[in-house]
């Protein structure tokens, strides 16, 4: 085996373990930040949250109604947020309702573009629109609130 | 009066117009023709690359003006590419990988591709300097790529930065299928909550400064790439970016970009530019994209069923919008059947990490060929 590979091989195999340290290592740092922030909990929280709507959804029908007593039940005892969040920071494409508009469960509330991929803010709950925040062009900033909630 | 000096003259310029000019035309108008087409980022890039390779294989000469001050002050000193990454930095939210931390693991994965590239590159008859260069061009991350080339290898910029931006503007394409492939109906339609993961401010602005410290003390080499993300990123967080309007933070990388592009156009000449290594070098990069992407494809798969559900499965896909300039327009949630399918928070968080553990492997592979020297 000549010299240029052997070098190669070496830089490969350090690369390899190195790059995967590195993410090993990230995971750590990252992992113990949220901790001492206190995030962790906040994160678990809203993970919590996340498989609940998660197990309704997987309940409601194709309509996107809840199509099952147990669907429907589930998704009765959601909370009932009274806000419309931004997910993650990124700017508003256009807003699909308008204040005063009667919403179903899963209807397209806005386009909202993040990391230069377009994404449908979704109504969590049945409910009226009370008022829009926020108009299309808008830069949004991760959680900062879309839209309000009248009933 | 005689006329014929200045005839010959001129004449002599058109016969210096070669067959492999007349290729290279094609090349740069085929590059101007994806920048038009394909309207993204990387548009910033090759048309101006696409035009420079025209400018300089129909003979334009520029030897102390802008074109080459461009190149000697901005490419070869990496300069630009540097900029770049500060732009690129500016603009990603780590927020969603703060809040998900294992995706990181799934950002180390994928950049895994690059070191067997440069294993392969090495077997098929490159220097191995040389050969981490072309490794690079599947970490996605095109200043990257840039980078790691003007420090090892110099001699490729032309070809491994038209092969790394050529690929990432092609790229949405392929992403599309991979969710396809990657993701049964079902997984696409899962609800995934509109809640955002919440990141204090603290920890988001306490981040860029830890993994920069740490990076510079183990590999200085790769630090300057790393810094250049992660300065972005604290100009971002430390909010100092909001006293930009928003159209105007795309400024930095934009600029940066269209130099890059200019510049690296003008070393497309004919002579140099048309070799067998080049063919290589694009194969290279096209199966060092080809491995990483399905290392993410499997990887996103995999953490998607151990964390039974935990894990959205279009992080499989997330390769694919690394943010630098790879950045496409079509929506991964191409199958949003059930309604409630929301935002893939996770995907964005794995975009993240692939794009900043992509720096990482890229600053590595530097140091580690600089140490092999």
């Amino acid at each position: 085996m000549d010299a240029d590979l052997q070098n190669a091989l070496a830089i490969a195999i350090l690369g390899l373990s190195l790059t995967a340290a590195a993410g090993l290592f990230l995971w750590g740092l990252m992992a113990l930040l949220l901790e001492y922030s206190g995030d962790a909990k906040k994160v678990a929280e809203s993970q919590r949250q996340r498989s609940e709507l998660q197990m309704a959804a997987e309940e409601a029908g194709s309509e996107g109604l809840p199509s099952t007593a147990a669907g429907e039940h589930r998704a009765a005892g959601l909370p009932r947020a009274q806000l419309v969040l931004a997910p993650a920071s990124g700017v508003i494409l256009s807003v699909a309702v308008s204040p005063d508009d009667e919403v179903a469960f899963g209807q397209e509330l806005c386009i909202l573009e993040i990391a230069k991929v377009k994404n449908a803010v979704r109504a969590a709950r049945i409910g009226r629109i009370g008022s829009v925040k926020v108009a299309p062009g808008d830069a949004v900033k991760q959680g900062q609130v879309l839209m309000e909630y009248s009933g | 009066m005689d006329l014929s000096p200045f005839l010959i003259a001129l004449l002599t310029n058109l016969a210096s117009f070669t067959f492999g000019n007349a290729v290279m035309l094609a090349i740069g108008a085929a590059m101007l023709a994806l920048g038009v087409a394909r309207r993204r980022e990387t548009s910033l890039l090759l048309v101006p690359a696409g035009f420079g390779c025209i400018l300089v294989n129909s003979g334009f000469a520029d030897a102390s003006g802008l074109f080459k001050l461009v190149n000697d002050v901005g490419v070869q000193t990496g300069l630009l590419p540097l900029l770049m990454l500060v732009g690129a930095g500016a603009l990603v939210d780590f927020g969603p990988l703060l809040a998900y931390p294992r995706l990181a693991i799934y950002g180390a994965a994928v950049q895994l591709g690059i070191f067997g590239i440069l294993v392969l590159a090495v077997v098929w008859g490159f220097h191995p300097s040389d050969a981490a260069s072309i490794g690079t061009i599947g970490a996605l991350s095109g200043p990257a790529a840039i980078f790691v080339t003007s420090r090892l290898a110099p001699g490729l910029l032309a070809p491994v930065t038209v092969a790394a931006f050529a690929f990432m503007s092609l790229l949405p394409a392929v992403r599309s299928a991979i969710v396809r492939l990657s993701t049964t109906p079902d997984e696409r339609g899962r609800h995934l909550g509109n809640t955002p993961p919440p990141v204090s401010r603290v920890v988001r602005l306490a981040f860029p400064v830890l993994v920069a410290l740490f990076v510079s003390l183990i590999a200085p080499q790769a630090a300057p790439l790393v810094a250049a993300l992660l300065l972005g990123n604290l100009l971002r967080e430390s909010q100092v970016v909001n006293l930009l309007s928003p159209p105007t933070r795309y400024a930095l990388i934009a600029l940066a970009a269209i130099l890059l592009g200019l510049a690296i156009g003008m070393l497309m000449e004919a002579a140099s530019f048309l070799s067998l290594a080049t063919l290589k070098i694009f194969l290279l990069g096209l199966l060092g994209l080809a491995l990483n992407l399905t290392l993410g494809f499997l990887v996103g798969k995999l953490l998607s069923r151990l964390s039974k559900s935990r894990v959205n499965p279009f992080i499989s896909a997330s390769i694919g919008i690394s943010a630098t300039l790879a950045a496409g327009d079509t929506p991964p949630a191409g199958g949003n059947t059930k309604p409630t399918a929301g935002i893939p928070i996770d995907a964005i968080g794995a975009n993240a990490a692939s794009l900043l553990l992509g720096v990482i492997a890229a600053g590595l592979l530097l140091e580690l060929t600089s140490i092999a020297h």
